[in-house]
């Protein structure tokens, strides 16, 4: 441990020397190491990590400090090296391997060992001063670096005199330190506190954590169930004197000797005899809380209002103030009903916890507990969002928990409320727990607060948390679901509901359907579809080339299937299509055109020129067609060029030109002449429609000058 | 008399201004497929553009084949059975009658036709209108028989042309297809009580009412 023992006060030093705590000491998770000769069984931090690491600031700090009364001494421990901050031959804090029985080669290790396994350090043999030992211990042995560093004669006496200093400083802060829950270190040192003899395990974890007094052990619960084997009951290690208690935690007043013989009446407020045979004379001892009267026809224990001195008044039972705890959880809303978002895509989720406005006491403590998944999500991802109860909002730095390792904070309620609010997130990368923590502080002590009516979330008010995370690859329908759990103060855990989301990793497929070719006019019609397994297709971009040249976006992001393009005459054009889905996949990306086309250079001849006629449609059985001739004639005066084309535009649904020549803009057309139409000239050509419903034939004739 | 002079002029030159019907005299020699079981097609139909009103007739119908009854009759077509006269209006796309026909030696019909495309043509359509007769030598209307248009089966077509005149296209040897014969319009009964009430009003009352002074003078 020395390394937290070491951090803890060189963080102490780094507050002298205005640094902030938060920032300098990020502390990093131990690895647990066994123990053979613990008692208590708890793993601890690495016995080998030495002293420190500390920050730089926090040595120079301390050297400041020294400084003040023996510059030379500063002078000399001028390394700034935490397991040797003397700087001296003989002075390395590593050099004193005593009586440990494990690896660990230093002082601090040995201390580090002697929090987290309750070792019986030499002169511990008792337990409840445990913690104090180990502290003692600690500079005992760091002054014997000292001393020896002093007898081998090889380092001056600054040195020595920085060594000494920095051992009282190491031990300063180890036994001087509140221990705060917060911390990284804080967890090793309630350890540490929490070590009992084998006798009595438990320890009290409340005592401890609200003084630096070595914690008393109490009594492990009895092991037979609470006395009705029900839910409303809570094991209080506090009550009792100390030997621990089941505590009645119950909506209902507990029962009159906290044993199952009772059932509790509600529709008269009074605990019923369901013992076997007769109830005790004049029911025995009433319940423990409240006041009641016996009534002895009934065999119960009937509740009454306490009004002065304790006495019955009314029938009402007394309250047990406690919280309450309805939650909830969101994520990403997703896409259609099975809420799918992209692989890769990070996912946030926020968990929200109310203390019921009906509860009797604000929430003290709240643990919110999320189980992630290995497997389904990327643990290197997880980043907190904002955290925020009652009016307060925090925001955690985004930067991925897994880099910063456990964030903490404190949230100062005052003057409005005497508390502070201790936050911290923690996530276990092996475990995939991802937790926070909110406790309510007593600022004059730093612990957990002892007033029942104290807490940072009052009934009717709300908190929340948030993070986001990333699900690893996984195939389209892959389900990634996320729960979280809630624990009001001694509230059983609540589950949140789960929150579903279905991964879609496909990508979308689309494709600009064929265009006719040529197409008769500049501006033509361009269509095109899609389609996506998973969510579906969100939209469209749509990219063209004119001339062979290079793909330009034309419409980005279009939920349009069709469009029209404005081109120009003679020019050639070739599209295709990008489809995103609606979580965002997109398309491969493409680059040979799906749809081509070019734009005729012919042009359209004036009615005032030409005069378009036909004669009647003559029906034959044998090819099932309308035959007939359309003719048409130079009325203007100057010649019209040829090869001349009748385009039949707006013919009927149904009916079609059977002897076209072909087709331009998805009109059927037939060539007239090859040659020019001089005024007062005539061409004629023959037409053959089919026409299975026996529509009327008509159509709109224009007539084209110059070759498609 | 000068009035009853401008009327006298009106009324010969609407007369005038109205254009005779059409009639074309059909006699097909089928001896070539006399006993044949086929089928006799006639349509009448307009064009695909702006076409004025006309109608068709067949008329005077006679054969020494066999007509098999039960035509089947397309669009605006009234009359018959043959060889009662047949009326084909242009008035929808379609308008055909079909019968089942064994052929003996000959057949002969009367095609006449008439209405304001061939009486009175507006000069603004753009359509004229088509009748096709066609001779089969199956049931069904499917093998073209005694026509050189083995395509579309046409043994003969006849255009309305826009101006009121009429085109034949004969494919079949076969057809004879007499000159057309011109029929002047018959005044309807309403036309002629009005012209004749109009002249009445004009001219009557001048012989009626004119002194004959010369005659009375004499007399006296």
């Amino acid at each position: 441990m020395l390394a937290s023992t070491c951090r803890t006060l060189f963080c102490l030093a780094a507050t002298f020397a205005s640094v902030a705590w938060s920032q300098q000491c990020s502390c990093q998770p131990i690895s647990p190491v066994s123990a053979s000769a613990n008692q208590c069984s708890q793993s601890g931090p690495s016995t080998t990590n030495g002293c420190g690491p500390f920050p730089v600031s926090a040595l120079n700090a301390a050297r400041a400090i020294l400084a003040a009364t023996n510059p030379a001494a500063a002078a000399a421990a001028s390394c700034l090296n935490e397991n040797n901050p003397a700087c001296g031959i003989n002075t390395s804090f590593s050099n004193y391997n005593g009586s440990n029985p494990t690896t660990a080669t230093g002082a601090c290790d040995h201390h580090d060992y002697c929090y987290s396994t309750c070792w019986a350090a030499s002169g511990d043999f008792d337990f409840n001063s445990h913690k104090s030992v180990c502290d003692f211990d600690l500079h005992a042995e760091l002054l014997r670096v000292c001393a020896v560093a002093e007898i081998l004669g090889q380092d001056p006496q600054p040195v020595i005199d920085a060594c000494n200093f920095f051992a009282d400083a190491y031990y300063f802060g180890v036994a001087n330190i509140p221990i705060v829950s917060s911390s990284i270190y804080g967890g090793d040192q309630t350890q540490a506190c929490m070590c009992c003899s084998s006798s009595s395990p438990q320890p009290n974890i409340s005592r401890n954590n609200a003084s630096f007094a070595t914690p008393a052990c109490i009594s492990n619960p009895p092991s037979g169930p609470p006395p009705d084997n029900s839910g409303n009951w809570t094991w209080d290690p506090t009550a009792n004197g100390g030997q621990g208690a089941w505590v009645w935690t119950g909506p209902i007043p507990p029962p009159p000797d906290n044993s199952g013989n009772w059932t509790w009446d509600p529709s008269r407020g009074a605990w019923v005899w369901n013992g076997s045979g007769n109830p005790p004379s004049n029911g025995g001892n009433p319940p423990p809380t409240g006041c009641w009267h016996w009534d002895a026809a009934s065999g119960s224990w009937v509740s009454d209002p306490c009004g002065g001195g304790g006495q019955p008044v009314s029938p009402n039972p007394i309250q047990i103030i406690t919280s309450g705890d309805p939650n909830d959880k969101v994520g990403n809303k997703g896409a259609g009903s099975p809420q799918y978002v992209r692989s890769g895509q990070a996912t946030n989720y926020s968990i929200y916890f109310d203390n019921i406005p009906t509860a009797t006491a604000p929430a003290q403590k709240v643990m919110v507990t999320d189980q992630l998944t290995s497997s389904v999500v990327d643990m290197s991802t997880v980043s907190l969002g904002k955290i925020s109860f009652v009016n307060n909002l925090i925001t955690p730095p985004s930067t991925p928990l897994a880099t910063i390792g456990t964030y903490s904070t404190n949230v100062d309620l005052r003057p409005a409320q005497n508390l502070i609010v201790n936050i911290v997130v923690a996530l276990n990368q092996n475990t995939g727990i991802l937790t926070w923590t909110y406790t309510s502080l007593d600022p004059s002590t730093m612990q957990p607060t002892t007033d029942p009516l104290a807490g940072f979330l009052p009934p009717g008010t709300e908190g929340s948390v948030s993070f986001s995370v990333t699900p690893k690859p996984a195939a389209t329908g892959t389900q990634v679901t996320n729960q979280a759990t809630v624990v009001f103060d001694v509230n059983p855990p609540i589950n949140t509901p789960i929150w579903a989301n279905t991964i879609d990793s496909t990508r979308p497929v689309s494709k600009v359907s064929a265009l006719p070719t040529p197409e008769l006019s500049p501006s033509f019609s361009v269509q095109w579809s899609g389609t996506d397994v998973g969510a579906g297709v969100q939209d469209y971009t749509i990219y063209v080339s004119d001339n062979a040249g290079s793909f330009t976006a034309w419409l980005t992001n279009t939920t349009a299937t069709q469009g029209n393009y404005i081109g120009s005459a003679g020019h050639s054009y070739g599209f295709y299509s990008i489809a995103r889905d609606l979580v965002g996949n997109i398309e491969t990306s493409k680059t040979m055109a799906e749809a081509t086309t070019n734009v005729t250079t012919a042009v359209i001849i004036p009615s005032t020129q030409v005069a378009t006629t036909a004669s009647g449609l003559a029906y034959s059985r044998v090819t099932q067609t309308f035959n007939g001739t359309v003719t048409v004639k130079n009325i203007g005066t100057t010649m019209i060029a040829g090869p001349l084309e009748v385009v039949f535009t707006a013919l009927p649904s149904g009916v079609t030109l059977a002897n076209a020549t072909g087709s331009i803009g998805g009109l059927t057309y037939l060539t007239l002449s090859s040659a020019s139409l001089v005024p007062g000239q005539s061409a004629t050509v023959n037409v053959q429609f089919q026409n299975p419903g026996n529509v009327q034939i008509n159509f709109t004739p224009v007539i084209y000058s110059g070759g498609f | 008399m000068r009035q009853s002079f401008l009327v006298s002029i009106m009324v010969l030159s609407s007369i005038a201004a109205a254009r005779a019907d059409i009639i074309y005299q059909f006699n097909v020699n089928t001896g070539s497929i006399s006993g044949t079981v086929g089928s006799l097609d006639f349509n009448f139909n307009p064009g695909p553009l702006v076409t004025q009103a006309a109608t068709l007739d067949i008329l005077d119908f006679g054969s020494d084949g066999t007509l098999a009854g039960g035509p089947s009759i397309t669009g605006d077509v009234s009359g018959g059975p043959l060889p009662t006269t047949l009326t084909f209006d242009n008035g929808s796309a379609f308008n055909d009658y079909f019968e089942g026909f064994t052929f003996g030696s000959s057949l002969t019909f009367n095609v006449r036709l008439y209405g304001p495309a061939v009486n009175s043509p507006d000069g603004i359509s753009t359509s004229g209108s088509t009748f096709a007769f066609s001779m089969f030598s199956d049931a069904a209307g499917t093998v073209p028989a005694l026509t050189s248009d083995l395509t579309d089966g046409f043994a003969t077509t006849i255009d309305v042309n826009l101006d009121g005149t009429a085109t034949v296209t004969n494919f079949s040897s076969q057809t004879s297809i007499g000159s057309p014969v011109t029929a002047v319009p018959e005044p309807s009964s309403l036309s002629l009580l009005g012209t004749a009430l109009t002249l009445g009003a004009f001219l009557l009352p001048k012989h009626c009412c004119r002194r004959p002074k010369d005659k009375v003078l004499s007399d006296i």
